[in-house]
């Protein structure tokens, strides 16, 4: 390349040296810290992953749900996001409290519906375990009963209390054993020589050989 | 990590490409930079240009890793690049063969502006002129002419320029013949 036609004479070649010099010099003045333009514009055309894979592994569930919503660009750290999730999280965990007391509640109903079903017919094997109920009477005036059955009892001595009652409130709640429209009433004690009981036993449908200190009975309506 | 590793990285998806962009950029950032304005580009337009050449690696990597050397490939699409910029500007007037003997000029032509009475003052201001209308309308030859001013030896600008290092050297010798014409005005300028 040293022939005399070649047009790269030193002194030319020094001339196009110090152009390169100058560019080289402005190139390496340029801040070597990635290019967020271009890195912009590759995520922009899609051959760029917005965030690093390993930021985004390390992330919570929760940080890589909200990087992840499209057009909500919202930082996990704004307060408004934060409180958002405290609320979120507080309804979550008062959901799954009420859904557990719902769970045992039924679970405690169908047991309590069992043990009603195996009871009817069988009476007088709740009459000997004195508290348990042992009747069912069914009526539409469930008011005048307990009146009546109040009446009856009083001249006796005896007791009539309404221990539960359940109504639309709080019949799946307070008295799992009790169904919407069922009234608990304690009466007693019964003594089987009093005459003068019958006429109780006969109206609670309770069975002749009925005695002991409390009787439970439901009543439906 | 050689540019054949990154370019499997980039190739494997958008996640990959993640991990090793700042690799990319760091390493090659600034060569590309030299180079386009070597080759007498603005500023603006090298910065432009860098952009369209990154999409194209990070886009066709896959390519670039069915070639012998990927960092030939890197050069051949930088080249490209360049010269689709020359010609979008309209400085080139036929379509160039990359890195072909052919060239968009046709031999011998001597634009007027680069006679002696084109009024640079200085023999700096003469061949930044010349270089930038002979790279304008060769870039092949102005990209390999600058390899070599470089330092790189001929085996290296063959590995870029993919060729041999026999047809590199003629490709060399025929580049330096052809800039005459573009800088043989500034010669009276020689010690102004």
């Amino acid at each position: 390349m040293t022939d005399d036609n070649d047009p790269l004479s030193p002194a030319i070649e020094k001339s196009l040296r110090r152009l390169y010099t100058d560019v080289d010099t402005r190139v390496n003045d340029v801040d070597t810290r990635v290019n967020s333009r271009l890195e912009r514009r590759l995520v922009e055309e899609g051959l760029l992953a917005d965030k690093n894979p390993s930021d985004e592994k390390n992330a919570s569930l929760a940080v890589r749900f909200w990087r992840n919503l499209d057009g909500w660009r919202l930082s996990f750290n704004t307060p408004i996001v934060a409180i958002a999730s405290l609320v979120v999280v507080a309804f979550g965990v008062l959901f799954y409290q009420q859904r557990e007391k719902t769970l045992q509640i039924e679970s405690e109903l169908k047991a309590a519906k069992s043990l009603l079903e195996r009871q009817e017919g069988d009476s007088a094997v709740y009459a000997k375990s004195d508290s348990i109920i042992n009747a069912k009477l069914y009526t539409d005036q469930a008011d005048i009963l307990i009146k009546q059955v109040r009446d009856l009892a009083a001249p006796l001595g005896m007791k009539v209390e309404v221990v539960m009652e359940a109504s639309s409130n709080d019949a799946s709640t307070s008295v799992p054993v009790l169904r919407e429209g069922q009234r608990l009433i304690a009466v007693g004690p019964f003594v089987s020589t009093d005459p003068k009981q019958r006429e109780l036993k006969e109206l609670l449908e309770l069975p002749e050989d009925t005695e002991g200190s409390v009787n439970v009975v439901l009543i439906e309506f | 990590m050689e540019l054949r590793e990154i370019l499997v990285r980039i190739d494997s998806g958008p996640g990959g490409a993640k991990v090793v962009f700042s690799e990319f950029d760091s390493i090659y950032r600034k060569q590309l930079l030299r180079y386009l304005l070597r080759m007498r580009l603005s500023w603006d337009e090298a910065e432009d240009l860098l952009q369209e050449i990154y999409i194209k690696v990070f886009r066709n990597a896959r390519k670039g890793l069915g070639f012998d050397s990927a960092e030939a490939w890197l050069w051949t699409v930088v080249h490209n690049c360049a010269c689709d910029h020359f010609r979008k500007a309209g400085r080139i007037r036929e379509k160039e063969v990359i890195f072909d003997d052919n060239d968009a000029l046709e031999g011998g032509e001597i634009p007027s502006a680069m006679h002696p009475a084109s009024g640079d003052d200085s023999i700096d201001e003469c061949v930044d002129a010349g270089i930038k209308r002979y790279a304008e309308k060769m870039p092949a030859r102005a990209a390999a002419l600058m390899m070599q001013l470089d330092g790189f030896s001929i085996r290296e600008i063959a590995d870029r320029i993919v060729r041999s290092e026999q047809a590199t050297s003629q490709f060399l010798f025929e580049s330096r013949r052809k800039l005459a014409p573009f800088i043989e005005h500034c010669r009276p300028l020689i010690g102004n």
